[in-house]
């Protein structure tokens, strides 16, 4: 048991990272920072952002963005998702809507409707709901 | 990492390519980001906006300088950088680095503060070994 008074330390490694992370072009927008939900954590709740997404894990809820999300093949999604674009590689359950494009990869799964400018289904992938194109 | 990005065929790159090297525990939620509810689970997580609500971690929770949360914090190590508003809890160590400012109570077996670093609130020492209480706010 103790309490210790600590010299002060250089920033940490996740200061690289994000806006600053090797490789990122900011002038693109889809190569923009890319927050990320790993695959052990659950979140249950509100997100909202302006940035990119990956979702590893699981979330209930809401999630809006004004950037991108990929819900990656082990990410379980029980929300309602608005974003510009949102790649479907796992598995959702809810309403999804994409200012541009919607696409359910190969073994992933959409239950719930689907409203976007476009919309791509997969070969191998599942979607059960209601589909609108945005004009 | 190489492979992955050639055959990606996606015009959405991977989180993977852009974020480097970085491991699949870990959780970032960047300075993009707003989440107001509950957290739990393992692994690493990183907080660069604004939070809200409850996290319950096996693993490692870090507060960044741009960070600015709210609520009750449980992990094994916490290192804040950032504004905290609640009380947090590592059941290993907690760290307040230079940039810190905690208004709340702290309650852990090692508590490591570095010069500049503010805390307003309870210091509960805790043995290592023993279950937390806890501490809702």
């Amino acid at each position: 048991m103790s309490v210790t008074t600590a010299p002060e330390k250089q920033s940490s490694p996740h200061s690289d990272r994000g806006l600053n992370a090797p490789g990122h072009d900011a002038s693109k927008s889809s190569a923009a920072p890319f927050s990320v939900i790993s695959r052990d954590i659950c979140i249950e709740g509100e997100l909202e952002g302006s940035e990119n997404l990956t979702i590893e894990g699981r979330v209930k809820g809401r999630i809006q963005s004004e950037g991108d999300i990929i819900i990656s093949a082990t990410g379980n999604v029980e929300a309602v998702v608005m974003a510009r674009n949102i790649t479907i590689q796992g598995r959702v359950n809810g309403n999804i809507e994409a200012r541009e494009a919607v696409e359910i990869q190969q073994q992933g799964t959409l239950i719930g409707d689907c409203r976007a400018r476009s919309i791509q289904i997969r070969e191998g992938a599942r979607f059960e709901g209601r589909s609108e194109i945005l004009k | 990492m190489a492979f992955w990005s050639k055959k990606k065929k996606s015009t959405i790159p991977s989180a993977r390519v852009e974020n480097g090297d970085m491991p699949a525990e870990e959780t970032l939620i960047g300075p993009g980001w707003r989440l107001k509810g509950r957290v739990y689970g393992k692994g690493t997580v990183v907080f660069q906006q604004a939070f809200e609500g409850e996290l319950e971690i096996q693993g490692r929770l870090t507060i960044d300088p741009s960070a600015a949360v709210k609520g009750m914090f449980r992990s094994e190590e916490i290192h804040v950088r950032g504004a905290v508003e609640g009380s947090l809890e590592g059941t290993r160590m907690v760290t307040l680095e230079t940039s810190a400012r905690v208004d709340g109570d702290v309650t852990t077996p090692r508590l490591q503060m570095v010069t500049g670093a503010y805390l307003n609130g309870n210091i509960t020492m805790a043995a290592p070994q023993a279950p937390l209480k806890r501490q809702r706010t």
